[in-house]
């Protein structure tokens, strides 16, 4: 089982607002100053996709998956999933494995 | 605010357009909506331009202006107003706006898009500019990825089965083949959008409006101008709603909480309930956001806009005829047009002579979705006799 990564998520200082995007201010209240933490990189599979003719910086991938996750720790994030061609069902357990320059790469939990 | 009403409306065909610049097809619509109003410019205080991505796909902006003065109308202001695909919505309701404050007796919304000379990849890049680029983009996502997973998980929730998204696909295609302006009607079956080329899983090509060129065009005037005038329609609401740009920040994947707010206003504005529409002209973008959309706008219960679909009763003749005219899916995307040209469709069906009449309508409703829900127009339209 390979290790669980962690996943980063901005935090607001003020309003305790976290984001899985890359704010320049806090989404919530506009505050700035937010802190980078790391969270547990384990969540649920919302839905997933398959981006069958990447272009622009993609162009030079195969068809590759996407996939939006409800993290444990609360934020929902836009990653990429590995072991799409088993067709994984919606709802299952997710975990972070890696990352593609810097994107989450989420993968079926291991039971 | 004033009532008011439309008098005029014009389109160009959608599709390719190589031989005309931008504001040529935009100042060609304009001309064709005042002509069909049977005003002369000089009475149109001012000009609402909807458009996307004319800077990044044809290198020309200023185009509000470029059209003012391409129509003659000497000076008045001439705003450009972005809202993604809500563009043309958008832009109609600033006309709204501006005749139902008493700025202006007659105002002149206009949309207009050119996208067919540029390269797909170039064409994805532009549209992805809808999304916040921070937040989804990086991931590679693009439209067709959030509507297909948008598609994965109302299947899941809702039973909603490959066969009734394909339904959509093969109505709004059919419909479009009897409406001359429509890029691209055909007539497809089920298995033809099965079995047609992957985009995004589970969406196919035909579950995908093309790109296009086109323009559309609407005259509004106050309703005292109106009186008497037999073509004349209208306008009993025009709302203009904001989301999130990141998938993020919607609560759900299958509902956009613009169209769902947007809608619930339009209702309330109008004084009428979702059962008093005879048709609709909403943003099938893709084939799963006309389901998505039909139950959004509370004309389809949550979670049967599959069944609706699947059992004809959203096609022309049945209980609430959604896109008629073919929708984005047949007659084309041209972005910041797409909005004016759902107005023209309904100002035809309520006038009784459009290519694909709705019978007996009195009343019609067009939605406009920008985006990842980040903007939204809705807009009911009323015979002044109903």
């Amino acid at each position: 089982m390979r290790e669980r990564r962690h996943v980063t998520v901005a935090r607001c200082p003020r309003c305790g607002a976290e984001d899985g995007s890359a704010p320049g201010r806090c989404r919530r209240c506009g505050s700035d100053g937010l802190e980078q933490v790391d969270v547990p990189g384990s969540g649920r599979l919302v839905s997933w996709t398959v981006v069958r003719r990447p272009s622009g910086p993609f162009a030079h991938r195969d068809a590759f998956a996407v996939a939006l996750v409800d993290l444990d720790a609360g934020p929902r994030v836009t990653g990429n999933l590995e072991g799409w061609e088993r067709d994984p069902p919606l709802g299952i357990a997710v975990s972070v494995v890696g990352d593609i320059d810097g994107i989450p790469l989420f993968a079926q939990e291991s039971s | 605010m004033r009532d008011v009403s439309i008098i005029g409306v014009g389109s160009t065909r959608f599709g390719r357009h190589d031989e005309a610049a931008i504001d040529d097809l935009a100042a060609g619509a304009a001309r064709d909506a005042l002509a069909d109003a049977g005003i002369e410019p000089e009475r149109v205080g001012a000009l609402y331009l909807g458009n996307f991505v004319a800077g990044m796909l044809t290198g020309q902006e200023v185009l509000a202006g470029l059209v003012g003065e391409a129509v003659g109308l000497g000076g008045v202001p001439c705003t450009k107003v972005e809202g993604a695909c809500a563009s043309g919505g958008i832009a109609f309701r600033h006309a709204c706006l501006a005749v139902g404050a008493g700025l202006t007796d007659a105002a002149i919304a206009v949309g207009v898009e050119k996208m067919t000379h540029a390269s797909n990849p170039r064409i994805t890049e532009s549209l992805n500019s809808a999304m916040d680029n921070r937040a989804d983009a990086p991931s590679g996502l693009t439209f067709p990825g959030l509507f297909g997973m948008a598609y994965r998980l109302h299947a899941q929730r809702y039973g909603t089965t490959r066969d009734q998204v394909s339904s959509v696909v093969v109505k709004n295609k059919s419909n479009g083949l009897s409406n001359p302006l429509a890029q691209m009607g055909a007539s497809l079956t089920a298995d033809d959008v099965r079995e047609s080329k992957p985009i995004a899983d589970p969406l196919r090509i035909y579950d995908c409006c093309p790109a296009s060129d086109g323009a559309a065009a609407v005259v509004v005037v106050a309703r005292d101008m109106a009186r008497g005038n037999d073509d004349a329609v209208d306008v009993r609401a025009s709302v203009q709603t904001s989301g999130s740009a990141r998938i993020a920040g919607h609560p759900d994947l299958c509902s956009f909480d613009a169209t769902v707010n947007a809608a619930a206003r339009a209702f309330e504005d109008a004084g009428l309930v979702p059962e008093d529409l005879d048709f609709v002209e909403l943003h099938d973008c893709f084939s799963i956001a006309e389901i998505i959309d039909s139950e959004d706008l509370g004309i389809v219960p949550r979670g049967e806009g599959g069944a609706w679909a699947g059992e004809g009763r959203t096609a022309l003749g049945g209980d609430m005829p959604i896109n008629a005219s073919g929708g984005l899916l047949a007659k084309g995307h041209p972005v910041g047009a797409t909005g004016l040209s759902q107005l023209y469709e309904a100002v035809h069906q309520l006038r009784g002579d459009h290519p694909n009449q709705v019978r007996d309508a009195r009343f019609g409703l067009t939605h406009n979705l920008g985006g990842t829900g980040v903007a939204c127009t809705v807009s009911i339209l009323g015979r002044p006799d109903a």
